[in-house]
């Protein structure tokens, strides 16, 4: 009880990483992949800056380690508290940088000694940022180019007298099914079962029946990927927000109210918590539809056939004796969201998000990416190119209302020097295969020199406006936002194509929606501005 | 109105003022009257005129005369109206007069419809940017090295073309940004072409284009804010250390133009309202002390005096400046005997000409053309907004080139072009703006706005936010 006390007060904040026992530590550790990276590159004597901000792991992560590995790694000894041993090999610990003065704050590289074999630093990225200011050939200054160029998806040549970097704070914790092992943590289900409630008997009880529901891995496995679609929105989810996540779906809401609001599967999407907020944006469960059972759900015939659930999955009914109204109609279908038959969560969604450019992300379909900028850059109005990218800009400047109605290119990059790229959670690490990703995804030009490739940002909005198709009107502003920053990608891209042979210029008639592309060749050394026909 | 007459008396101590026709002058004049007084002016301007505008087809572009096309007008049409979709994206070329968006100086016209704003920012420069700017200037428009179709295909417009002179007219010297005694205006002149230094850092390949945009908004927005703050830096005082001291705008941060009703957007409405009533008094302030300062010969009769110092002013002989001294007092209708330096008949002659209206409705149409005032038309209440593409320019200008953290910048738009968007490192900054009842509310309306502009850098790809919230504004040349 001692611990599930301490875990109520980790839940509510009251507790931080920091003061949490070794017991509750254990206890409540899963494994993230993260560990073994940091592991192995102690193991290898390489230094380590922990990155990320308040909140996102970076303490804990040090301490599952110090915790779990011993006697495979050297003492942890922490800095600048700590003595140091004089002979026997340790690993200096800052395990939180940003609560030293700044003046020490430089020199934890320095002044260590023959048996220090390693230093591991966690650090937020603000600080660790301000340190390569000040001193611009340090190895801060080295880790935070490493990770701005982790964090665009761009992986930096192997150095060795740089920092191994570990981004806490992009790594992406659901793609790694780290939801579906805290839902499924002995602890928590503990907890679960002691939650203080109104309800006279287990069998009554809506928040523990419905727990008993997340002992199957599948619907586990789906409430993780359901919260996928929050990483649709580009933001980067910290392990804080997974533990207020967790803290809400187990001791939020009632079992009295109508409809009964601790129930996991309702918390999911309508709880008091960041991720659950950024999910009801995106996705309304009472919007999904599942033809043959639409009917039988809203008359709450449960037993239909036509309501095809996983195996070994029983519904927990409600009572529909006078039809069900919007808010509880609302909650059935939330908990069959996860208990239906289906591919995946994200499947379930498919009418309700349009996943056919995230699906180009993760099958690495950078033909379908090509293709939808060509498509957008010219309104849609001719068939868009599949192998070349082009790279439209025009020079105006005045604000009017309409977008103007012709464009020029500065030329073509073929799609195959095009990749796409996901930011990366671990960089500079002796094991090159050592991969864990961020939830950001970029197109980079890979023929550029690595440290000067053109990347652009497909976050989930700007896919959700390149699928849209583009307006027309300056006043749709996400999309002129859109156009600045692809017109900046492009120009970037034009400084390694270097084309200048051939000048292709679009016009518009935003009337009928129809366009046409003109073509030339240009050239310079004779003169000459050749037509070579017009495409619409 | 005598709008001229008023702009010749105010023009000493004030170059800066709105024009006969206000809402004319648009980013593409000001580059070239910009370039053809700095490099000098295209004697291909003429012909580059009729090829991308509606004239006859021009004679002496060797790309056509010895073109196998050249018969076939579908062709020749087809080439001409691309080639004005590349090279006068903002319709401001037509066949007598115009300005193409110069990828190469040698595309510079002289268009009066500039106003004069060109040269002036010209001479601006000239007297406070640093010694390689000239320099710098001519590497970002002579291409030494062809990377782009675009500018492959005005080198080819310009084959042959050569600089034939700078564009002349006459640019005071006495005004605010040289007049040793006016310090705030030395301040002002500085902080401005230290801005657009930073938009002139030559850039080679196809990015050069977008820093020519950069330049080409910049300059626009120099001379909107030479425009508003100009007249201030006479009122100002001399222990002035940061434009915004001289004067202020608070700009809404949001998509513009806001909705009325917004705090904030009630807050860059009233914030234009008190710069232009600022703006009004100053001018007719510099005029009464300017008139006051002429040396008056003993003995010249009191009715004669105000006559006098209003030649001095002008630097015109007696009887030129008699013509325009009569015109400017029958449409202002003042008398020609009050004494030199009478505030009330300065306040009378600038208002006849400049009344908060005229002044809001030209500031409006410039300020518009960039995405810097808005709404451009409707009922809306004319206020500072910040478009997407004037936002990139900002960045470009005051954002050095490895970078600078957010709260830097905001303080860097405060303090080196007068523009709020929030706190940045000064706390108490709603205390002194005046524009709320209480500083605490005013403290949480300019945070809140500070957040959504650091949103809108980081949307726009021109500021990177890290997962401690920590935001680094980027200069991505």
């Amino acid at each position: 009880m001692v611990l599930l006390e301490e875990f109520r007060q980790f839940l509510g904040s009251v507790k931080t990483s920091e003061s949490i026992s070794n017991e509750l530590r254990k206890a409540i550790s899963v494994e993230t992949g993260l560990e073994k990276a940091l592991a192995d590159a102690l193991l290898a004597g390489r230094d380590v800056i922990i990155a990320g901000s308040a909140g996102g792991g970076k303490t804990h992560l040090l301490g599952t380690l110090a915790d779990s590995a011993p006697g495979q790694l050297p003492r942890f000894i922490g800095w600048p508290s700590e003595v140091e041993p004089a002979d026997a090999p340790f690993i200096r610990v800052v395990s939180d940088a940003t609560a030293i003065p700044s003046v020490a704050r430089r020199e934890m590289f320095e002044r260590r000694p023959s048996n220090c074999v390693a230093v591991a630093i966690a650090i937020n990225e603000g600080p660790l940022l301000s340190l390569a200011h000040e001193q611009v050939d340090s190895a801060y200054a080295k880790a935070v180019k490493i990770l701005h160029a982790a964090q665009r998806g761009i992986s930096l040549p192997s150095d060795i007298s740089a920092p191994v970097i570990l981004d806490v704070g992009g790594y992406d914790p659901i793609e790694n099914n780290v939801i579906a092992k805290l839902l499924g943590l002995e602890l928590v289900r503990d907890l679960v079962e002691v939650q203080a409630c109104t309800c006279s008997n287990r069998d009554t009880c809506f928040r523990r029946r419905a727990w008993d529901l997340l002992k199957s891995d599948t619907v586990r496995k789906k409430a993780n990927d359901l919260l996928r679609v929050v990483n649709m929105r580009g933001q980067s989810v910290l392990f804080r927000d997974l533990w207020d996540f967790v803290a809400d779906v187990v001791l939020g809401g009632s079992c009295q109210g109508n409809p009964p609001t601790s129930a996991w599967f309702w918390r999911m999407f309508y709880g008091d918590n960041t991720l659950s907020e950024r999910l009801r944006e995106i996705a309304d469960p009472a919007l999904v539809i599942y033809p043959r059972a639409e009917a039988h759900i809203w008359y709450g015939d449960w037993k239909s056939s036509e309501l095809e659930l996983e195996p070994g999955i029983e519904l927990i009914e409600i009572d529909a004796a006078n039809d069900l109204d919007s808010e509880r109609y609302r909650w059935v279908k939330s908990q069959i969201f996860f208990l239906v038959r289906s591919a995946s969560a994200t499947h379930v969604l498919r009418d309700l998000v349009d996943l056919q450019l995230i699906k180009a992300l993760e099958t690495n379909d950078v033909i379908s990416i090509v293709r939808t900028l060509n498509s957008y850059m010219t309104y849609g109005t001719i068939l868009p190119k599949e192998t070349w990218l082009e790279l439209w800009t025009d020079l105006g400047v005045e604000k009017r209302t309409d977008r103007p109605k012709g464009q020029a290119s500065l030329g073509t990059i073929p799609a195959a020097d095009l990749i796409l790229q996901r930011s990366l959670a671990v960089a500079n690490h002796p094991d090159p295969q050592q991969k864990l990703y961020g939830s950001r995804h970029f197109l980079v030009h890979r023929k550029a020199a690595v440290d000067k490739q053109a990347s652009f940002a497909l976050s989930p909005e700007v896919l959700n406006l390149l699928q849209g198709g583009r307006s027309y009107r300056t006043a749709d502003r996400p999309h002129t936002d859109l156009e600045w920053h692809l017109g900046r990608f492009f120009a970037s891209l034009a400084d390694a194509a270097e084309s200048t042979d051939q000048l292709d210029v679009m016009e518009i008639d935003f009337k009928s929606m129809t366009g046409s592309i003109g073509s030339y060749r240009i050239a310079k050394e004779l003169s000459r501005i050749e037509p070579l026909g017009r495409v619409r | 109105m005598s709008i001229t007459e008023v702009r010749q008396v105010l023009l000493p101590q004030n170059p800066f003022t709105l024009g006969k026709y206000s809402s004319r002058p648009a980013p593409q004049h000001v580059l070239n009257g910009f370039i053809a007084r700095s490099i000098g002016i295209s004697d291909r301007g003429v012909e580059i005129r009729h090829l991308i505008s509606d004239g006859p087809m021009p004679s002496g572009f060797r790309f056509v005369d010895e073109a196998n096309w050249k018969n076939d007008p579908a062709k020749v049409s087809s080439l001409r109206n691309d080639l004005k979709h590349v090279f006068d994206p903002d319709h401001r070329t037509w066949k007598d007069f115009g300005s193409p968006v110069i990828v190469h100086s040698l595309l510079a016209n002289s268009d009066p419809s500039d106003q004069n704003f060109g040269p002036l920012i010209w001479e601006l420069m000239k007297k406070s940017a640093a010694t390689e700017y000239e320099n710098n200037l001519k590497a970002l428009f002579i291409p030494t090295t062809i990377r782009d179709p675009l500018t492959a295909c005005a080198m080819i417009l310009v084959e042959g073309a050569s600089l034939e002179r700078v564009r002349g007219g006459s640019t005071s010297t006495s005004n605010w940004y040289s007049d040793p005694t006016n310090l705030a205006g030395a301040l002002l002149g500085s902080r401005l072409s230290k801005f657009l230094e930073g938009l002139t850092r030559p850039i080679e390949g196809p990015k050069r284009l977008l820093q020519i945009q950069h330049l080409e908004r910049g300059l626009y927005l120099t001379v909107i804010l030479s425009l508003m703050l100009g007249p201030l830096t006479y009122v100002a005082g001399n222990q002035v250390e940061s434009v915004d001291e001289i004067g202020s705008m608070v700009v809404w941060a949001e998509s513009p133009p806001g909705r009325m009703g917004h705090p904030m957007v009630s807050a860059s409405v009233r914030s234009l309202q008190l710069l232009i009533e600022k703006v009004r008094v100053a001018l007719s302030l510099s005029l009464a002390n300017a008139l006051a300062a002429q040396p008056i010969p003993s003995g010249l009769p009191e009715n004669q005096k105000l006559r006098f110092a209003l030649a001095e002013q002008l630097g015109l002989p007696a009887a030129e400046a008699n013509e325009i001294i009569d015109r400017l007092c029958e449409d202002a209708k003042v008398s020609s005997d009050a004494r030199p330096g009478d505030r009330a008949w300065s306040t009378q002659v600038v208002d006849s000409s400049f009344t908060a209206d005229e002044l809001t409705k030209g500031l409006r149409h410039m300020g518009n053309k960039i995405g810097f005032i808005g709404p451009g038309r409707g009922g809306g209440a004319p206020r500072f907004v910040c478009e997407t593409p004037i936002l990139g320019t900002l960045v470009a200008g005051l954002c050095p080139v490895d970078g600078v953290e957010f709260s830097e910048f905001v303080d860097r738009a405060r303090q080196e072009l007068g523009l709020i968007f929030g706190p940045g490192t000064n706390d108490n900054l709603a205390d002194y703006l005046d524009l709320w009842e209480g500083s605490g509310v005013g403290g949480r309306i300019l945070r809140d706005n500070q957040e959504v502009l650091r949103r809108r850098l980081v949307r726009a790809g021109l500021a990177r936010e890290y997962s401690d919230g920590h935001t680094e504004v980027i200069y991505d040349a």
